[in-house]
């Protein structure tokens, strides 16, 4: 130990650690000891390390920045929510989704059901096995007719859904989607996956799923209740393809009357929820709600962002709502909306 | 390097203005090491450029509360082990740091081009030397003079006391001036 004491001096040296009796105690030890001398001046000469390159920095800087970018910023709620008023709306549609039903067609062993929603209608499914699926707005489900034969019960997904799954500790249900594959093990849970879209979402609301990220060589992510997982898509403009992003985040809830929504699960209530979204992605959202389409002549309107949730209004009141905190104009044509 | 008068400036113009040069500087400062320091945890180059990088976000994503952290240094290293350790444990291999159980790598040393007395073969040997300590030693040694580390900063990033810091860089300079004076000639040779 107290052979030691030295080279801990030494090192507070070297590290700008040593106090003013240190330095002199050293001092007095050195005197001792020209070995040790001739070491801490080889280390001396050392210690300052090199540069590294920063190339791999530089890199990973300019990947994550443009994802940054993107993303929705968290820190301030620019709108106050909107009043929130109570209908209902459901309509249930179906329409065929032929290049997705080819491609299943091919590998079809057995009698596999498509269930599909067009924009503006969502649907309510009792799987065989007692599951219970909400399905959004232009989306679309799909399931083996007997998987209660199978040991694996496995749905596909286009777009978002919520599932109430029914509990079977003996054959594990699993959600396909694109960008994830869910694994539930008894639960309630909201997937958002339309291929459109700049994320993919998996929201769990009780019990407990493990999402695996096929693209990201398998991950696998297990997610607490009330946090969701968003992982960001691949295409961006004339880059070059970069290793995905995903995050974990809690969720927060939105004050809407007397009571909490989460933006993510609130269409299941009728309600067209949003969380400090960009009027853009906001637009898209309300396409599939109100079956229309959106046109912004000035595109710095796509950058407004919103927070609030419409239940039972009509498009004409939902935009007339926005339009008493933001000025904007709106027209309508036969089947879009055009901002301006 | 950087000086903390640059560091604190960086983070001021990030958290006051969304600087993005500043918010660039500290991938240049930070990247590196903390990949190195992540890859000590999970053994994986790539895992470990993930984390960095994920630290990095954070600061951004943070950028708000930046002036209420004490020490970006603490926050930066800190957030790296957390997400390296979250990594571990959805991996099933661990959830806690295992300080012995470390592969750390080192950057090149680098001769001070004054001091030219001192031969490449003596670079050399430190050089080995640091290669062959003990991964916690390893790791201690280079958070401390790589990275810049202050003592107190580096037992907040790894739980440890700065009693500890103070032997484990002992047995480092121990090691390494015996490399030093392995066969080395006359000098030493009387002062045993």
């Amino acid at each position: 130990m107290q052979q030691d004491r030295i080279w801990q001096l030494m090192s507070r040296k070297m590290a700008g650690e040593a106090s003013a009796e240190e330095l002199e105690e050293l001092e007095q030890l050195l005197r001792q000891r020209p070995d040790a001398l001739f070491t801490m001046e080889v280390i001396s000469s050392i210690w300052q390390p090199q540069q590294q390159g920063s190339s791999d920095a530089d890199a990973a800087f300019h990947q994550r920045w443009g994802l940054l970018q993107e993303e929705p910023p968290r820190q301030r709620r620019l709108w106050p929510r909107l009043a929130a008023a109570a209908a209902v709306l459901l309509l249930a549609g179906s329409f065929a989704w032929w290049q997705w039903g080819r491609e299943l067609r091919k590998e079809a062993v057995v009698q596999k059901s498509e269930i599909s929603t067009r924009n503006g209608s969502r649907s309510r499914i009792k799987l065989p096995d007692g599951t219970l699926v909400l399905l959004n707005s232009g989306s679309s489900l799909v399931y083996d007719d007997e998987m209660n034969k199978q040991k694996v019960r496995q749905v596909e997904v286009i777009g978002e859904a919520y599932f109430d799954v029914a509990k079977d500790p003996e054959r594990p249900f699993v959600i396909r989607t694109e960008k994830l594959h869910i694994h539930v093990l008894g639960t309630t849970f909201n997937v958002r996956a339309y291929p459109e879209d700049r994320y993919a979402e998996a929201t769990l609301i009780r019990g407990s799923i493990e999402v695996i990220l096929p693209e990201q060589s398998n991950r696998k992510i297990l997610l607490q209740p009330k946090q969701k997982l968003t992982v960001f898509n691949k295409a961006r403009e004339g880059k070059p393809a970069t290793p995905e992003l995903f995050t974990v985040a809690a969720l927060e809830p939105i004050p809407v009357a007397d009571t909490m929504v989460f933006a993510e699960t609130g269409w299941v209530e009728n309600r067209l929820t949003f969380r400090n979204e960009r009027f853009e992605e906001l637009a898209q959202k309300m396409e599939r709600w109100y079956n229309v389409k959106f046109e912004f002549e000035k595109p710095a309107l796509k950058e407004f962002r919103l927070t609030g949730a419409l239940a039972g209004e009509s498009m004409e009141q939902a935009l007339k709502a926005m339009q008493l905190i933001h000025s904007f104009h709106y027209r309508l044509t036969r089947n879009s909306v055009i901002i301006y | 390097m950087y000086t903390a008068e640059e560091l604190t400036y960086c983070a001021q113009r990030i958290a006051s203005e969304d600087c993005q040069q500043s918010y660039r500087r500290l991938f240049h400062w930070f990247y590196k090491p903390l990949q190195q320091f992540a890859a000590a945890i999970v053994r994986s180059r790539e895992q470990a450029e993930e984390i960095a990088a994920d630290a990095l976000v954070n600061v951004w994503r943070n950028r708000r509360q930046l002036p209420q952290i004490g020490n970006l240094r603490i926050y930066l290293y800190v957030s790296a082990r957390n997400i390296a350790l979250n990594y571990l444990k959805k991996q099933h291999r661990q959830s806690t740091l295992s300080l012995d159980d470390m592969m750390v790598e080192m950057g090149p040393v680098a001769l001070n081009p004054e001091q030219l007395f001192i031969s490449a073969e003596m670079v050399n040997r430190v050089q080995l030397a640091v290669h062959q300590l003990p991964p916690r030693c390893k790791l201690i040694f280079k958070l401390i003079r790589e990275d810049g580390l202050k003592y107190k900063e580096v037992a907040s990033i790894l739980d440890i006391s700065v009693n500890t810091i103070d032997n484990q860089m002992a047995i480092a300079f121990r090691r390494i001036s015996q490399a030093i004076h392995l066969h080395t000639g006359p000098v030493k040779q009387g002062m045993k």
